[in-house]
């Protein structure tokens, strides 16, 4: 034995300390810093890495439209917008600044807000099945909720309120991730495999649906609707759509914060997480519910956007690691400015086209995908 | 004399203002949405051919701020020198920022795929100042003839509040539709398949549009005219079953949504060119004969040039009616 | 207590009471329902009749973090899916002590230190749980669940995976730290070694319970296992030492 005996007596005594009264002013030094602050200068270092390109793809995302606007002009536009008018004097056309401040912004912001809701969604989702090539679109919770939006539209019941489509959707995607989950638990252990079959059947299942509700449609237009829901797209961006999708992630995000330190518990699994003073059952489906409104919402306001919510969380347990109270507002902030990439690619790419930015996410989120596939096959084949 | 021509030109020149004065506010009632009009919009940019055709065809350049989607189509003739002096935004749908930069006060689509989720939605739009309007094929309300055609126009020209001139372009079509039935009147209608493409299955024109109640109006059977919706997907077997005479051509400038460089060969003689390659649809008549029209969307669509789709189509299916 | 899984009865009528500090063995062939009576222990299981009293409490009236801050557990399930690092997968175990927004207080960092360095973890501290060895994981989940601070200790097959040398070590540490400890063991002679008492059960029933002498009889293992074994002393320690075949 390496540690001498004084050593061991020294930290079992350590072990069996109370925690210091909050009252009671800290006088000890504790010796435990300098591994976490190591850690936590890593995290501040990508945090600030990923606010900076946050900041340089939305700043990307308001000078590239289809009229073109110098990106000088621009500038001025978002800064006399952010300063309220106070700042630069105008002497630009007032259409640019319409374009600006009506089109682009929002488009930002709601490409922003969504890619940060599917980038949450898709991490929480992976610690609730404990499964990394879990996510979003690969449950059949984004199908779920692009039906669900389709039989509202289908049948003309958008007519019930303003937010039918939201709850649509939300409901759709519920739905699906519940069948999904109950699919791939039925008869004992609910494997990886399992779990991704059951998500792939549910979509092929759910987009069926869908075209079967389109073709029998006698409205023209649906079509085009649907496809754009099934794609996803930001095109359709304006202030007023922006609040709902806002309130919802910044909600969703609060609860999954307070609770990161049980979500951390899910990854150990249920029987340990358990073991650890968690009520798994009980918490889960808190989670479930949480997440398939986040995606339901998101499906409402841009569509399906595949992969987001399952490549993001692994490039930030990567950078950060897998501590939930780390790796959430770095996925947000991550998943936000991937989304605002994709739909910079998407609407510049085939310009005066847009491809829909689901198309994008999905050419790069698909290799990504098949590459950890692979690497876990061979990594499960080591230890097996 | 003198005199009295003098008042009748100053009457005649008193009239229209005295009528523009009493016709605003004006209500268009549009596939469900409502729109009031204090005045002529001054601005407006429309979405795709046959929208620019009305606007030109009621005179309306001077209120124009821009075209969009002719995708390399050609515009009817007459209709040329008035496009050429206006700025053409896009070969597609215009975006909403080019519609921002045009400071587009009115937006009218010909197609429902002028508004959409993935564009501009109609709401969308009108939250940026600008008034919409959809030709009412668009919307498949049910059947789309000449009647609706004139409604559309009269609607177009009570927007901008020149109804007199929705009368005379009335008048103008009427008179090549009485012209065109006078001549086929009697014959028998020959069974025609409206084709839009596609090689392993064709998709059709059906009942609800213009072009159907056109082939209808020319002597011509749509087979699949009944079918009520505006277009669908078919199958080789039906034409084999239902044997058409002619086979209608339809395409426009676009293929999945790209703009081709010369529709004209690049669709329209390609489309018939899979009509002949295809072995099933080889013994139909219209195939053995060589019997294809082709329509492009500039005249196929509900506008002004359907009067010039009834002729061709009157000329192709009935030749012997107009021989003289 | 009785727990039952559809038709089958896994616990069937069993009492237990294990006072404070006591190495608590249980013994039995797979499937005596040694793991089963473990996961009611730490809440894992509800007993479809009869209660599990903690310090008197009935376990199921508190809240699951109230168990884990009295009951630590090192069980089968390996947290390798997600990249966590050792420290990550230690710090778990305070979770239970922590209030909702609570950050990690320095008083953590030290538990979690010294829990680390007791485990011999230090030097794989910040490498990912599924690069560990089999021993080096099972020594980690020890670790986060003395982080705990618990009152008693729940060892479901402690010394799978571990070499003779970590096993005994292992053992011993448990022994040493004064804990309540309820350990499932498949090696007889390891359980005679540290145990206070043995719990031998066959078909989720007690069949004996008593110290190891009492409980490890040559017909006791011959009706349980179905092996002919006779019993010795250890020459050195002179703890029962069973000699099958």
């Amino acid at each position: 034995m390496s540690n001498s005996a004084v050593d061991r007596a020294a930290h079992l005594t350590t072990l069996r300390t109370a925690p210091p009264s909050r009252r009671r002013a800290r006088g000890i030094a504790f010796p435990a810093a300098g591994a976490s602050s190591a850690g936590r200068g890593r995290f501040l270092a990508v945090t600030v890495g990923i606010i900076a390109l946050l900041f340089v793809c939305a700043l990307a995302g308001l000078m590239v439209g289809s009229v073109s606007i110098p990106a000088g002009t621009a500038l001025s536009i978002v800064v006399h917008w952010l300063s309220g008018g106070w700042l630069v004097t105008p002497d630009w056309r007032e259409a640019y600044e319409i374009i600006i401040v009506q089109t682009r912004i929002p488009r930002v912001i709601l490409a922003a807000v969504v890619g940060a809701s599917l980038g949450v969604s898709g991490m929480v989702i992976q610690a609730i099945v404990r499964n990394p090539l879990a996510g979003p679109s690969i449950l059949g919770v984004s199908s779920g909720a692009a039906t669900g939006a389709v039989i509202v539209m289908r049948f003309g019941l958008v007519t019930l309120g303003a937010f039918t489509l939201h709850i649509a959707a939300f409901l759709g995607g519920l739905a699906a991730l519940t069948i999904v989950f109950w699919i791939a638990r039925t008869g004992g252990q609910m494997t990886p495999t399992r779990l991704v079959l059951a998500g792939v059947a549910m979509s092929a299942v759910l987009s069926a649906v869908t075209s079967l509700l389109v073709l029998t449609s006698p409205d023209p237009q649906l079509a085009a609707r649907v496809l754009f829901w099934t794609l996803g797209g930001f095109g359709s961006a304006q202030w007023k759509l922006l609040p709902i999708p806002v309130i919802a992630l910044v909600i969703g995000l609060a609860i999954m914060l307070v609770q990161a330190r049980r979500l951390n518990l899910l990854m150990a699994g249920d029987e340990s997480a358990v073991a650890l003073g968690l009520d798994v059952e009980r918490f889960r489906r808190g989670m479930f519910v949480l997440t398939a409104a986040l995606t339901g919402i998101t499906v409402a306001v841009s569509g399906v956007i595949g992969f987001v919510g399952l490549i993001m969380p692994h490039i930030v347990r990567l950078l950060v690691g897998a501590d939930h109270r780390r790796a959430l507002p770095a996925v947000a902030l991550l998943g936000a400015s991937f989304t605002i990439a994709a739909d910079l690619v998407a609407r510049s790419i085939i310009a005066p086209l847009e491809l829909p930015v689901g198309i994008v996410t999905a050419l790069v989120g698909g290799p990504f995908f098949i590459w950890l596939l692979r690497r876990d096959a061979r990594s499960l084949g080591v230890v097996k | 004399m003198r005199p009295t021509l003098v008042f009748g030109a100053a009457l005649f020149a008193l009239v229209p203002a005295a009528f523009a004065q009493d016709h605003y506010p004006y209500t268009d009632e549009n596939c469900g949405v409502t729109t009031i009009y204090e005045a002529a919009p001054e601005r407006a940019v429309t979405l795709s051919n046959n929208a620019t055709e009305m606007m030109l065809a009621l005179g309306l350049e001077d209120h124009m701020a821009g075209t969009s989607y002719m995708a390399n189509l050609q515009i009817s003739p007459q209709y040329e020198a008035a496009y050429n002096a206006i700025p053409i935004l896009s070969p597609l749908v215009a975006t909403t920022e080019q519609l921002i930069e045009a400071e587009a006060d009115f937006v009218y689509a010909g197609y429902p795929d002028g508004f959409s989720e993935s564009r501009h939605t109609r709401d969308q739009l009108h939250d940026l100042g600008m008034n919409t309007r959809l030709n009412t094929e668009g919307c498949n309300l049910g059947r789309f003839g000449f009647d609706e055609l004139y409604a559309e126009i009269r609607s177009v020209a009570g927007i901008f509040g020149v109804p007199e001139r929705a009368e005379a372009l009335i008048a103008d079509i009427q008179s090549t539709v009485a012209e065109v039935e006078d001549r086929v009147q009697g014959v028998d209608p020959i069974p025609v398949f409206i084709f839009n493409g596609g090689e392993d299955t064709p998709r059709a024109v059906l009942g609800n549009t213009m072009l159907s109640h056109v082939v209808g109006r020319a002597g011509g059977a749509n087979i699949l005219g009944d079918v009520d919706n505006r277009y669908g997907s078919t199958s080789w077997e039906q034409l084999v079953e239902q044997a058409p005479e002619y086979i209608v051509v339809f395409y426009s400038g676009t293929a999945s949504g790209q703009v081709v460089d010369d529709p004209d060969t690049n669709l329209g003689q390609a489309r018939i060119a899979t009509l002949e390659a295809n072995p099933i649809i080889a013994g139909v008549p219209a195939v053995e004969d060589d019997r294809y029209v082709l329509i492009s969307s500039v005249i196929g669509q509900p506008g002004p040039s359907s009067a010039d789709a009834l002729e061709r189509l009157a000329r192709a299916f009935h030749p012997e009616a107009f021989a003289d | 207590m009785t727990v039952r899984a559809g038709t089958q009865t896994l616990v069937d009528d069993v009492t237990l009471e294990v006072p404070p500090g006591m190495f608590l063995g249980l013994l039995g062939p797979n499937g005596a329902g040694k793991s089963t009576l473990l996961r009611t222990v730490y809440r894992m299981i509800r007993p479809d009749a009869g209660v599990v009293r903690l310090n008197g409490e009935d376990a199921w009236r508190r809240a699951a973090a109230w168990v884990a801050r009295h009951v630590g557990a090192v069980v089968q399930d390996m947290p390798a899916e997600f990249p966590l690092t050792v420290r990550d997968v230690v710090a778990m175990g305070r979770s239970a002590h922590k209030a909702l927004l609570e950050p990690d207080t320095p008083h953590d960092a030290a538990l979690i230190d010294a829990a680390i360095a007791l485990q011999q973890l230090g030097e794989f501290q910040h490498r990912t749980f599924r690069t560990l060895s089999g021993g080096e994981r099972q020594r980690a989940l020890l670790a986060r669940a003395l982080v705990q601070q618990p009152q008693i200790l729940v060892l479901d097959e402690p010394t799978n995976h571990l070499d003779i040398h970590y096993q005994l070590s292992l053992l011993r540490f448990v022994r040493e730290i004064g804990v309540t400890v309820i350990a499932a063991l498949h090696d007889l002679n390891l359980a005679a070694m540290f145990c206070d008492r043995l719990c031998l059960m066959d078909r989720g029933r007690v069949v004996a319970l008593g110290t190891p002498e009492d409980v490890l009889t040559p017909a006791r293992l011959g009706e349980v296992y179905g092996v002919d074994a006779t019993i010795q002393r250890h020459p050195r320690t002179g703890t029962v030492w069973v000699l099958p075949g």
